[in-house]
C-alpha cells in the first residue's frame, strides 16, 4: 500500500474541521503502519571490530552471497579522559579501498567491488555513559564538530572509491535519564552541524518507557533486540536473547513514534567463572576449547582439561556459560516483533556483526531468513 | 668449484665490475669510516655535548663519560633555577633539597619535612611559594606535545592544559611578589607552547619578560626559549633562538635544530644590541655549520670571553680537520661528512686526484686554524690543555713536524697535563715520529712500541691504522703489514672502532673495493717481492721482546697462509716454478682445511663446452694447490716435447686447466681467495686473464695445432671459441657499467666460432648446438690412431 505524505500535508491547509483531521490521522498513520503484504526488510549488518584492516575472505562471501544494503560500521568509540578531555577511542582499521599492486589485493579488490556494488557504509560511534554525564553544552559543542570531522576524515581516507558519500551517522549509546538531556543534545547538534540522516540505536528499556526516558531527536531509531538482561545477573537466562524478556518489553500501548529498524543478534560468547567469580569472555571460534568441555545444565559447562585459550588460561573444574542464539530463537523473536511492534512497510534489519566465525555458526538459508522473515 | 657466497647472476656482476658502486648492501659510511685517532676529554664541555663533530646527528650525552660539574649537564639550567630558589632563602636550605623538592617528589605539605628547603619554607611560612612548587608539579605533567586524538590537527589542544592557564592567571592577579609572578608567567609560557596557544604565549613574554632590562636569569632564558619556538622563521627568531641557545644549555640542541643557516648572519646580528649578544649569534652561527667555521671563532673571539665556548669550538674545528685530512689520507675514503655536500665519487684515478687537492687545500686551511689558535691565549688550565693538544695536532695536519715536536715538548711538563690530554699529544707524537722519518729509511723507534701495545689494548684502531700506513707511505711494508696484522683484532665488524680501508689498486674495478683485514689488504697490494720479504723477515726474527711478540703473533700463525699467498701471486703472474716453490712451503694442514677441500675438490684438468663449477664426470681426482701445479707443470713439458706423439692432448688438458682456474672454471681458487657475483675484491693483476680466459685460448689453439684428427682440431677450435666468449662478454661489460650484452652479437664477433664454420662447416652445427658432442668429438683422437 502506498504511504499518502503529500495530500495529508494538503488536506489539513484546507479544512480545519477537527473530528474529520483526527479521523484522517488515524487513516493516514494507518496506512503508514498496515503491511498485509508484511514488512520488507533492507539487509544489514554490523562491524564491530576495530582492529581489523579488512574483510576477511569468509566475511567478504558473506556478504556477496547475502547481499545486504548497508553495513553499519563503528568508526570509533567516544571516552572522558581526565588529561585529554573527550576523545575517541578504539578507532576503526577497516579499510574499504581499491588496491593496487599484488596480486592477493587485486582478487580482494574485485571481491570488494563485487560485494560493495551496492552497499551503503553508515559510520556507527559509540558513546559512552561517562561522556555525557562530565560535559557541559559547550564541550559537547565540540565533541559533536569533532565526531563529525573524524568520521568525515575517515569516510574520506578509508573508503576510497565507494563512489557515493555517506548519508546517515547512527549514534550508539547506553543513556540513562541522568544523561538524557546531554545525550539529545548532543543528537541535535549533530543533526544541525552534519546534515545527515541521524539514527540512533535504542535499547528495549526507553523503546518501553517513553514517557518516563522520552523520544530521542533523531530521525529513526534502531530497536536493539539483544543484551535484554545484565550478563551475570540470571544465572539460568540468555542474557544475549531472552524471549520472555522480550515479550515483556515489547508489549505497550502506544507505538513508537519513530521510524523503527530492527538489530538482531548473530553472536554469542562463553562467560568464564573461576572459583565462583567472573573473571573474562571467551569469544568465537570455539574449535580448540569446545573437546574440554563437559555440559552440566542449560548453558553451563565445566572446564575437564587445563587449557590456554586467547589470554585467558582456564583450569580443570571452571565453568563456562556459554550463551549463543540458535537460528529459532531468532524467528521466535521476529514473531514477537511483528507482533508487537508497529513496523513500517520497509525497515532495517541489521544482524549483529558481520564475523566470520560468528556467521560460520549459521547456514545461509538460516541467515537469510532472518530478513525474510519479516515479509512472511 | 664452489663459490663462497653468491654463485648466481654473473651477468648482474658482470655489470658491477666496471667501476664500484655501493648499490644495494652494507657500505661503509658516516662513523664507519671516519678516522678519529684522539679521545678527547669531551666531558670538559658538559654545555655542548650534542654538538661533538660526528656524522651521527649529535652525540647522546650518555657517551660522553664523566662530568666535570659533578652535575648532569643536561639539567644546567635546573641547578640554575635551584639557586634562584636557594637565594630567595638566602642560600641556607641545601642545593640538593631544592633540587630535590623542586624537581622531584618530596613531599611539599610536611612542616618537619626532613628537606631543608621544604623546612624553611615553612618555617617562614612562605605558603605562596610552597603553593606555586604544588601547581608547578601538577603543571609538569603537560610539558609535552602530543598527537590531536581527533587527529585535527598535529598535536592536541587540550582543555585541561587550557585551565591550567586560566588559573596561573588568576594567581598572577592576587600575586604581589614579582618572583613568584615571573615563575607563573613562565609556567603560562610553556602551557600556552604545548597546548599551542601562541597568542597568549607571546603577550605573557611581552607583559613579564621582555622588557627585563638586568640581572636577567634563567627564567628569562627559558621563557625566551619558547618565545624563539613560535616565532615565524626569519632573522628575528634566528637572535632569539641564539641568546636562547648561550643561556640554556639544556635546550641547545632543540634550538640550534631551528636555527636558519639560510639567513645571512648579518639580518641576525642587526638585531643584537651588545657584544654579548653578538657573540651568542656567532656562537650558533659556528656551532651549526658542520664546514669551515674558523671566521665565526675569529668574531666570536673578538666579542667574547667565554673560554669554554671557544675551546670548544677549535676542538670541534680539529676534529673536523682530522677527519677531511686523514680520512682519506689513510683510507681513501672520502671524509665521513664532507664539507661539500653528499655526493659520492667513483673510485678511480681521478678521484685519488681530487681527494689529494682536497687534502691539500685542507692542510692549508689547518694552516689558518693553527694562526688562529697561536694568537689565543687561554687561562683555564683544562681548556688550555685543550689548545695544546689541537695545536700540537694541527701542526701534524700541515706536516710540520718540527713545529709539532716542538708543541710537544709540552709532554716533558707531565704536572701540568691532565690525563687524557698526555695520552693525546703522545699519540701525536707516535704519528709524527714515523712521518717525519726520510723515506726508505722509516723504522719504529723504540718509543713509541709501548705504546703501540697499550692503544692496541685500547682498541685504538685508527691510531694503529695511521701508524701502519705512514709506514707504509715512508716505504717500509714490512713493518707496515706486522702493525696491520694487529688492526681491527680487538673489535667488533660493527664497532666505530673498527676500521675499514680502500686502496688504489682496487680502484675502479670492485663492487667491494674496501678492506678490513691485513691479509685482504696485501692480496691486493702486495707485490710477491713485498711478500717474500715479509716471510723473510718474519722467519728471520729472533727478538723475545714483547713488541716482537705483539707484532709478529698473527702473522706466524698465518705462515703458511702467507705462502699460499705469494704461491696464488706468482700463479696470477703465469710464474709456475715460483709458485710451486711457494706452494711447497704451506703446511698439509692448510690443504686439508675445510675452505680449501671445499673449493678445490674437482677435476681442473677435465673441461667440456659448458661445465664451469658443477661436478662433472671427470671429477674423479681431486689436487692441492701444490699438487696441481706440479701436474701442470708435467703436462706442460710432454706437450712441449716435440718428440711425444700426444702433444695435442697435454696442450688440452693444460688449456683446461687454465680454463678452470678462471671464473669460468671450477679450479678458481688458484687465482682468487673469494668469488661472489658481485665481484669483489678484484685484482688488477690478472684480471683480465681470470675473465678472459686467454691462457687457455693459447693452449687450445696449441692443441689443435698438434692434433692430427680433424674432429679433434674441430673441438679444440670449438673450445677456443668458447674462451673468446668470455674475452667478448668481459670486454662488452668494461666498457658498458650499465647494459646488458646481447648474446647473438657476442655469437657473431666470435672470430673462432667463425672459423669453424668455415673449415669443418661438417662438424660446426654439431659442436655448436648439441651440449653432447663433446665426448664424442674428444674421443675422435683415438680412432685417428693416437694412444692416449
Amino acid at each position: 500500500m502506498k504511504t499518502i505524505r503529500l495530500p495529508f500535508c494538503l488536506f489539513l491547509s484546507r479544512f480545519s474541521f477537527t473530528p474529520f483531521i483526527i479521523l484522517c490521522i488515524l487513516l493516514v498513520s494507518g496506512s503508514c503502519k498496515k503491511k498485509p503484504g508484511g514488512t520488507e526488510a533492507e539487509r544489514a549488518f554490523y562491524y564491530w571490530k576495530s582492529n581489523e584492516y579488512s574483510l576477511t575472505d569468509a566475511e567478504l562471501n558473506q556478504v556477496k552471497k547475502l547481499q545486504p544494503t548497508k553495513l553499519y560500521v563503528k568508526f570509533f568509540e567516544v571516552k572522558s579522559d581526565s588529561f585529554y578531555g573527550n576523545i575517541p577511542d578504539s578507532k576503526s582499521q577497516l579499510h574499504m579501498h581499491r588496491f593496487q599492486g599484488f596480486s592477493y589485493e587485486q582478487y580482494q579488490d574485485s571481491m570488494l567491488r563485487a560485494a560493495f556494488n551496492n552497499m551503503s557504509v553508515i559510520p556507527v560511534v559509540f558513546v559512552r555513559n561517562e561522556v555525557l554525564r562530565n560535559s557541559s553544552h559547550g564541550l559537547l559543542d565540540t565533541l559533536a564538530d569533532n565526531m563529525i570531522f573524524l568520521i568525515d576524515k575517515f569516510y574520506r581516507e578509508k573508503y576510497v572509491n565507494m563512489n557515493k558519500p555517506y548519508q546517515e551517522i547512527q549514534i550508539d549509546c547506553d543513556w540513562t535519564i541522568r544523561t538524557r538531556d546531554q545525550y539529545f543534545y548532543l543528537l541535535t547538534q549533530i543533526k544541525k552541524r552534519s546534515n545527515k540522516t541521524i539514527s540512533c540505536t535504542l535499547r528495549l528499556y526507553p523503546y518501553k518507557y517513553t514517557d518516563k526516558m522520552g523520544v530521542p531527536p533523531v530521525d529513526k531509531v534502531t530497536l536493539m533486540c539483544y543484551n535484554l538482561i545484565a550478563p551475570l545477573d540470571h544465572e539460568d537466562k540468555n542474557s544475549i536473547l531472552h524471549t520472555g524478556e522480550l515479550t515483556a518489553y515489547l508489549k505497550k500501548t502506544k507505538p513508537y513514534p519513530l521510524h523503527t529498524d530492527i538489530a538482531l543478534p548473530v553472536f554469542s560468547w562463553m562467560q568464564v567463572y573461576q572459583h565462583g567469580q567472573f573473571t573474562g569472555t571467551v569469544k568465537a571460534p570455539y574449535d580448540n576449547i569446545m573437546p574440554v568441555l563437559k555440559q552440566i545444565k542449560p548453558l553451563w559447562y565445566e572446564v575437564t582439561e587445563d587449557i590456554e585459550c586467547g589470554d585467558m588460561y582456564l583450569r580443570q573444574g571452571d565453568r563456562i556459560k556459554m550463551e549463543d542464539v540458535p537460528g529459532e530463537t531468532t524467528h521466535k523473536a521476529i514473531e514477537l516483533l511483528k507482533k508487537h511492534v508497529q513496523l513500517e512497510e520497509k525497515i532495517t534489519v541489521t544482524l549483529f556483526h558481520l564475523d566470520e566465525h560468528e556467521l560460520k555458526r549459521y547456514s545461509h538459508e538460516t541467515l537469510s531468513s532472518f530478513f525474510t522473515a519479516f515479509r512472511q | 668449484m664452489k663459490r663462497f657466497l653468491l654463485s648466481l647472476l654473473l651477468s648482474v656482476s658482470s655489470l658491477l665490475w666496471a667501476g664500484q658502486a655501493a648499490a644495494c648492501g652494507y657500505y661503509p659510511q658516516g662513523e664507519d669510516i671516519r678516522f678519529s685517532m684522539l679521545k678527547p676529554d669531551y666531558a670538559m664541555f658538559p654545555g655542548f655535548s650534542s654538538f661533538f663533530y660526528s656524522t651521527r646527528h649529535f652525540y647522546y650525552r650518555e657517551e660522553v663519560e664523566g662530568d666535570v660539574s659533578g652535575k648532569d649537564s643536561m639539567a644546567a639550567g635546573d641547578w640554575q633555577n635551584t639557586a634562584l630558589w636557594r637565594l630567595r632563602c638566602l642560600n641556607e636550605p641545601e642545593a640538593e633539597d631544592v633540587y630535590a623538592a623542586v624537581y622531584g617528589e618530596t613531599d611539599l605539605s610536611k612542616k618537619n619535612s626532613t628537606n631543608s628547603f621544604i623546612r624553611y619554607l615553612h618555617e617562614h611560612s612562605d605558603t605562596t611559594a610552597i603553593q606555586y612548587l604544588q601547581f608547578a608539579r601538577t603543571c609538569s605533567a603537560y610539558n609535552e606535545v602530543v598527537s590531536d586524538p581527533w587527529e585535527r590537527h598535529e598535536y592536541a589542544n587540550l582543555p585541561s592544559r587550557h585551565r591550567l592557564i586560566q588559573v596561573a592567571a588568576q594567581r598572577i592577579k592576587k600575586l604581589e611578589d614579582k618572583e613568584l609572578i615571573r615563575r607563573y608567567a613562565f609556567l603560562i609560557i610553556r602551557l600556552a607552547y604545548y597546548n599551542n596557544e601562541a597568542d597568549i604565549l607571546t603577550s605573557t613574554y611581552d607583559t613579564y619578560f621582555n622588557n627585563t632590562e638586568e640581572g636577567k636569569n634563567i627564567l628569562d632564558y627559558w621563557s625566551l626559549s619558547f618565545r624563539a619556538l613560535i616565532e615565524p622563521a626569519g632573522a628575528l627568531r634566528n637572535y632569539y633562538t641564539a641568546q636562547a641557545f648561550r643561556h640554556v644549555p639544556d635546550k641547545r640542541l632543540m634550538l640550534q635544530r631551528q636555527y636558519d643557516k639560510s639567513i645571512p648572519v648579518n639580518e641576525t646580528l642587526a638585531h643584537a644590541s651588545d657584544k654579548e649578544e653578538k657573540a651568542a649569534v656567532w656562537l650558533l652561527e659556528a656551532i651549526s655549520n658542520p664546514a669551515r667555521a674558523l671566521d665565526a671563532l675569529v668574531q666570536l673571539r673578538a666579542l667574547d670571553t667565554d673560554e669554554e665556548a671557544l675551546s670548544f669550538l677549535l676542538l670541534r674545528e680539529v676534529t673536523k680537520l682530522e677527519d677531511w685530512i686523514y680520512t682519506p689520507y689513510y683510507t681513501y675514503f672520502e671524509p665521513s661528512l664532507q664539507e661539500e655536500g653528499w655526493y659520492s665519487l667513483q673510485n678511480n684515478d681521478s678521484t685519488f686526484a681530487v681527494l689529494q687537492k682536497r687534502i691539500k687545500r685542507d692542510r692549508a686551511y689547518a694552516r689558518e686554524v693553527l694562526t688562529f689558535a697561536r694568537q689565543v691565549t687561554i687561562k683555564n688550565k683544562a681548556y688550555n690543555n685543550c689548545w695544546q693538544v689541537c695545536k700540537s695536532y694541527l701542526c701534524l695536519m700541515t706536516e710540520d713536524y718540527t713545529g709539532c715536536m716542538a708543541a710537544l715538548q709540552l709532554l716533558n711538563k707531565p704536572n701540568t697535563l691532565d690525563a687524557s690530554s698526555a695520552e693525546s699529544l703522545r699519540l701525536i707524537k707516535a704519528v709524527c715520529l714515523i712521518a717525519r722519518q726520510p723515506k726508505g729509511k722509516t723504522v719504529i723507534p723504540d718509543e713509541i712500541k709501548p705504546l703501540l701495545i697499550e692503544q692496541f689494548d685500547k682498541k685504538n684502531e685508527d691510531f694503529l691504522f695511521a701508524i701502519a700506513k705512514e709506514l707504509e707511505y715512508k716505504g717500509n711494508s714490512t713493518e707496515a703489514i706486522f702493525v696491520l696484522s694487529r688492526v681491527n683484532e680487538g673489535s667488533g665488524r660493527w664497532d666505530d672502532e673498527y676500521v675499514y680501508w680502500k686502496t688504489r689498486k682496487m680502484a675502479n674495478i670492485s663492487q667491494i673495493d674496501y678492506c678490513y683485514d691485513y691479509f685482504d689488504y696485501m692480496d691486493i697490494q702486495y707485490s710477491p717481492a713485498q711478500i717474500q720479504q715479509l716471510i723473510t723477515t718474519l722467519q728471520g726474527t729472533s727478538q723475545t721482546d714483547a713488541f716482537t711478540a705483539w707484532k709478529t703473533k698473527r702473522l706466524k700463525q698465518d705462515l703458511s697462509l702467507l705462502y699460499d699467498l705469494l704461491g696464488t701471486k706468482y700463479i696470477r703472474k703465469n710464474d709456475l716454478v715460483n709458485a710451486l716453490s711457494a706452494f711447497k712451503k704451506v703446511s698439509d694442514t692448510l690443504w686439508k682445511s675445510e675452505a680449501y677441500t671445499s673449493n678445490l675438490d674437482a677435476n681442473p684438468f677435465y673441461a667440456n663446452m659448458y661445465n664451469e663449477h658443477a661436478a662433472t664426470e671427470g671429477d674423479t681426482i681431486t689436487y692441492t694447490k701444490k699438487t696441481l701445479v706440479q701436474t701442470l707443470l708435467s703436462y706442460l713439458k710432454k706437450a712441449e716435447d716435440p718428440s711425444n706423439p700426444d702433444r695435442d692432448y697435454y696442450y688440452f688438458l693444460v688449456a683446461n686447466c687454465y680454463l678452470n682456474m678462471t671464473q669460468h672454471g671450477n679450479s678458481w681458487m688458484m687465482r682468487r681467495y673469494y668469488l661472489n657475483s658481485r665481484g669483489d675484491h678484484e685484482h688488477p693483476d690478472d684480471r683480465d686473464e681470470f675473465y678472459s680466459a686467454g691462457l687457455a685460448q693459447s693452449y687450445y689453439l696449441k692443441a689443435k695445432a698438434a692434433s692430427k684428427s680433424n674432429a679433434f682440431a674441430a673441438l679444440c677450435l670449438r673450445m677456443a671459441g668458447r674462451c673468446e666468449k668470455h674475452r667478448l662478454i668481459f670486454r662488452f661489460n668494461c666498457q658498458n657499467r650499465y647494459a646488458f650484452y646481447d648474446p647473438d652479437s657476442i655469437f657473431e664477433s666470435n672470430i673462432y666460432y667463425a672459423q669453424l664454420k668455415e673449415d669443418y662447416p661438417d662438424d660446426y652445427d654439431e659442436l655448436i648446438s648439441n651440449c653432447m658432442s663433446f665426448q664424442e668429438y674428444f674421443n675422435e683422437r683415438k680412432r685417428a690412431g693416437v694412444r692416449l
